[in-house]
């Protein structure tokens, strides 16, 4: 594909449109899933409106098995995904019991910053934590997801300093230092990251080193680029394949039932689609 | 059992001495003590309270919790979160620990699991409590510095029983008051929660004084009822404070949605003039109980009770009090 055809993609999908295609596929029928809100929301409820209708949502907040009424969800404790809910419980049941004894099937986290074993800083910029050059959100439930889920699943932007050689803030563990660190030298009981879905990628952990590896380049664009947008050496996977286009009908639940002013995925300001 | 009503000017008189440590319930947009904290800064404002040096603990400190970061009588923060999720970051924590605006708060990092841990420790009369979250990585280090509650983090230890497995020991956190919103509580204390329950089971049983702000009382025959559906006993609670809609403009689910335009409005006006303009209408300008419905607007209010999550509240209805009938109870109340 020439750049042409890349730019033509990119006036029809939105890159992060291409993340949450590639990230719903990772959802079983009949598992349970731990989401946050946003992008990380999206692939789960895209799941279950076409293959996987009986994944059950779990929000940390305590919300267990609930659909959104009338708009998406501003936070894991917005009223609209609180009045059908199948059990509302607590922090230390949804965190402490389900995520630490296997009952967590896949988590969708986001992050500021991966580096090359999968872990994540989503706490701040800058080398001294109590002097932030740039203040995020912190953990939240991050940390306890990413330690004990079963898998767990990472949005975000693709950038040099985004995914990188060094973390500046280590906020949750992925593949720790590297190898089976996770498990020989932490403990976990959790599986550590199973892919990082970027907007120009899928990044996948390699299974003797743990290192993560170039998994998938959406269509858009190529090898080259993502190695270039990548702030460490990265490797190409043994079993590298480019990305699928995106179904109608995954663009339609998207644009229509989930994500319906584009502000998650960013589809509103396509300038092909208003014509 | 006596009844603990309590106006809120005279619950933050009793309760809130300087560099107390504060826990509030709640999450980053829902159930928060945001009413609490306005009374905080406009008592020290009136001269009734003096404080410089709160120390705040909570999964989120939320819209509240902000204010007070803005008014500069923070010294601390214990949390896990300084985001208004969807809504963008706090920019008043950022002003504060990026640019020491309008001065620099210490800020200590736990997860939603391992503050839940620390605070159920301390409920339970636990000094540690081991835990699998807070093992790995910089959530070990300690954001307190020099102050009074400088501790070393998450001693890591390796299970005396003999299973090999690595856990971190988390030290409990003893607050002095615990402020927790709630929808419901009768004039005992006991507290009834709709939806999820955040940290709320364990910061209603956290703390020296545990404080309810509810947004409606309700008879005791209600608790007689469905006793399974109190939450937070009120044979453990100090004081209830009745104040419908003191969460605004965060929700309380079964009651009231969030108010997302107002939401965002505060977040892009939380910086410089806008910002002041801000705290002195919405925390300073008002007196009564009705100055402040004023402020949020009928129209609005009525919009905001409007929500899915009111069929959590229907089963309840004939229990709720009057306002006339708490407006009674109160009057009894002597300092």
């Amino acid at each position: 594909m020439d750049k042409g055809d890349h730019q033509e993609l990119l006036k029809q999908y939105t890159p992060m449109e291409f993340a949450c295609c590639a990230a719903y596929k990772y959802c079983t029928n009949g598992t349970t899933v731990f989401v946050g809100v946003g992008l990380s929301l999206l692939p789960a409820q895209l799941a279950q409106k076409t293959f996987a209708p009986d994944i059950t949502i779990i929000y940390e907040g305590g919300t267990v098995g609930s659909t959104a009424i009338g708009r998406v969800p501003w936070g894991v404790d917005d009223t609209v995904i609180q009045a059908n809910a199948e059990c509302q419980t607590d922090l230390l049941t949804t965190l402490g019991w389900l995520a630490q004894t296997g009952r967590v099937d896949l988590t969708y986290l986001g992050a500021a910053q991966v580096d090359k074993f999968g872990n994540l800083n989503t706490t701040m910029y800058g080398s001294d934590h109590t002097s932030p050059l740039t203040r995020i959100s912190g953990s939240g439930g991050a940390h306890d997801l990413a330690v004990g889920s079963n898998h767990f699943a990472v949005i975000m932007n693709h950038r040099k300093d985004r995914i990188v050689e060094r973390l500046d803030y280590r906020t949750s563990p992925g593949f720790c230092e590297g190898g089976r660190s996770r498990w020989d030298v932490w403990g976990f009981p959790g599986g550590g990251p199973i892919a990082i879905f970027t907007d120009c990628a899928v990044l996948k952990p390699n299974p003797v080193t743990y290192q993560l590896e170039i998994a998938e380049v959406y269509p858009f664009t190529s090898i080259e680029e993502v190695k270039k947008r990548t702030g460490f050496d990265i490797q190409v996977a043994q079993n590298f394949k480019f990305g699928e286009l995106p179904t109608a009908e995954e663009i339609r639940i998207i644009r229509e039932e989930l994500d319906t002013t584009g502000d998650f995925t960013g589809w509103n300001k396509l300038t092909l689609f208003k014509d | 059992m006596r009844n603990k009503l309590m106006p809120l000017n005279e619950a933050v008189k009793k309760y809130i001495k300087d560099r107390s440590m504060i826990l509030m319930g709640g999450f980053p947009m829902s159930r928060q003590g945001v009413v609490f904290c306005k009374e905080i800064l406009r008592q020290k404002k009136a001269g009734t309270i003096q404080i410089n040096d709160l120390v705040l603990v909570g999964g989120s400190i939320g819209f509240g919790g902000d204010l007070l970061v803005a008014e500069g009588v923070v010294d601390s923060v214990i949390s896990t979160f300084s985001s208004h999720e969807r809504a963008g970051l706090s920019v008043i924590i950022r002003e504060s620990l990026e640019k020491g605006l309008p001065r620099k708060i210490k800020w200590e990092d736990e997860s939603n699991l391992t503050l839940n841990f620390r605070i159920m420790a301390g409920s339970l009369n636990l000094p540690f409590i081991p835990s699998n979250s807070g093992v790995w990585g910089d959530l070990r280090k300690s954001g307190l510095g020099n102050s009074a509650y400088t501790y070393p983090k998450n001693i890591l230890c390796e299970d005396p029983y003999g299973s090999g497995e690595k856990v971190a020991l988390l030290q409990a956190i003893n607050p002095h008051v615990s402020v927790v919103h709630v929808p419901f509580a009768d004039t005992h204390g006991n507290g009834i929660i709709l939806g999820a329950l955040y940290y709320d089971f364990w910061a209603g049983r956290a703390g020296k004084d545990i404080i309810l702000v509810a947004d409606r009382i309700v008879d005791t025959e209600m608790c007689r009822h469905f006793p399974n559906m109190v939450t937070i006993p009120g044979v453990g609670v100090s004081a209830v404070v009745p104040w419908h809609l003191g969460s605004w403009p965060a929700n309380s689910p079964g009651l009231y949605g969030e108010d997302l335009e107002h939401i965002s409005s505060f977040i892009k006006s939380s910086r410089g003039t806008t910002l002041r303009q801000y705290i002195d209408k919405y925390v300073y300008s008002w007196e009564t109980y009705e100055d402040y419905l004023q402020l949020i607007g009928k129209d609005n209010i009525k919009a905001l009770e409007t929500n899915p999550s009111t069929i959590l509240a229907e089963p309840f209805q004939q229990w709720i009090f009057p306002d006339e009938k708490v407006k009674e109870l109160l009057s009894g109340y002597q300092a």
